[in-house]
């Protein structure tokens, strides 16, 4: 009975694109990184309601990121996917320095990291990354009211603060998609997706090929192994 | 083999000379080691602003490059790799 009254919950919620007020509110809890203990090295995890993160997991963390992932619509670079994992990152690197050390071509390798990435992405504009694999408008007119009118609080060894704040407070651009909820990761990585497909067009031309493909063409894909 | 890995939010790119000798505004007997370096730190710049364009902001403390440049000793008849190790600034 409870389970169904959830899904049929979720159901409404995603149609109709409101939801609950009980929804809105997050809590923030801080933990160590494991670089001590001062307030510069603790991790911000951001916990919402259990039902809400399992609607977000469905719809974000598994459907839509299969969806574009079996539409082949996310860049090859990515390989936070199903089916993938971080090893296989690590071995992409890995043949990059063995086949030009064996070809003994100078090389570069260049490595990046992002500035607590899930709490800087713009709210508005990763909506529409979403919708552009397939995220109905409903959904996402939902996740955009959802992250608006959220109120964080915080909780810390004395319990939970009385006062929160909140991305109404203002007009400033809205960031952040809840880091610490299923939604967090599948969004920012559709939301990269587009700045990766730019980047292989702007900079494809200069990096790595292998010797015995042919020139890259003008039909936006690279070369075979690309 | 891809140009760059992602792997949520860190990045990889790679640059070498054959890619450089495939680009279209270049000749092949023109590149060069400095050209390399040249294209990589451009590539970074991009990535960059894209990343900035979408919210985000590069850590540049996190942020290094590694170069490799092979050479031949011609005495000991041997193949040698200078590496060198850097923070990016951008």
């Amino acid at each position: 009975m409870i389970p169904t009254l959830v899904i049929e919950l979720a159901y409404v919620s995603l149609i109709m694109a409101s939801h609950l007020r009980r929804w809105q509110n997050a809590s923030q809890i801080m933990l160590e990184k494991g670089k001590g203990r001062g307030i510069e090295n603790l991790r911000i995890i951001q916990l919402c309601e259990a039902d809400l993160n399992f609607i977000l997991h469905v719809i974000w963390g598994h459907r839509l990121i299969h969806h574009a992932h079996h539409h082949k619509a996310l860049d090859d670079a990515q390989y936070a996917l199903p089916g993938l994992t971080c090893n296989n990152a690590v071995l992409n690197k890995i043949l990059f320095f063995d086949y030009s050390h064996q070809s003994l071509s100078p090389r570069i390798s260049a490595d990046f990291d992002a500035t607590a990435t899930f709490d800087r992405v713009l709210a508005g504009l990763s909506i529409i990354a979403c919708q552009r694999v397939g995220l109905p408008r409903s959904t996402g007119i939902f996740m955009y009211e959802l992250l608006k009118n959220m109120k964080f609080h915080l909780i810390t060894s004395f319990g939970k603060s009385i006062s929160s704040y909140g991305n109404t407070a203002d007009n400033k651009t809205r960031q952040g998609v809840l880091q610490g909820s299923s939604s967090a990761c599948p969004i920012f990585i559709l939301n990269s997706n587009v700045s990766l497909s730019a980047y292989r067009k702007q900079a494809c031309d200069r990096s790595f090929f292998p010797t015995s493909h042919q020139r890259p063409g003008g039909n936006g894909l690279c070369c075979p192994i690309c | 083999m891809d140009y760059a890995v992602q792997f949520v939010d860190d990045t990889s790119q790679y640059v070498n000379e054959l890619g450089l000798s495939l680009d279209t505004t270049t000749h092949e007997q023109d590149y060069n080691y400095e050209m390399m370096i040249t294209t990589a730190s451009n590539n970074a710049q991009l990535w960059a602003d894209y990343l900035w364009t979408s919210g985000g902001k590069l850590n540049l403390f996190k942020c290094v490059y590694y170069a490799f440049k092979p050479y031949v000793n011609s005495k000991k008849n041997s193949h040698h790799i200078q590496c060198y190790q850097q923070k990016c600034s951008i």
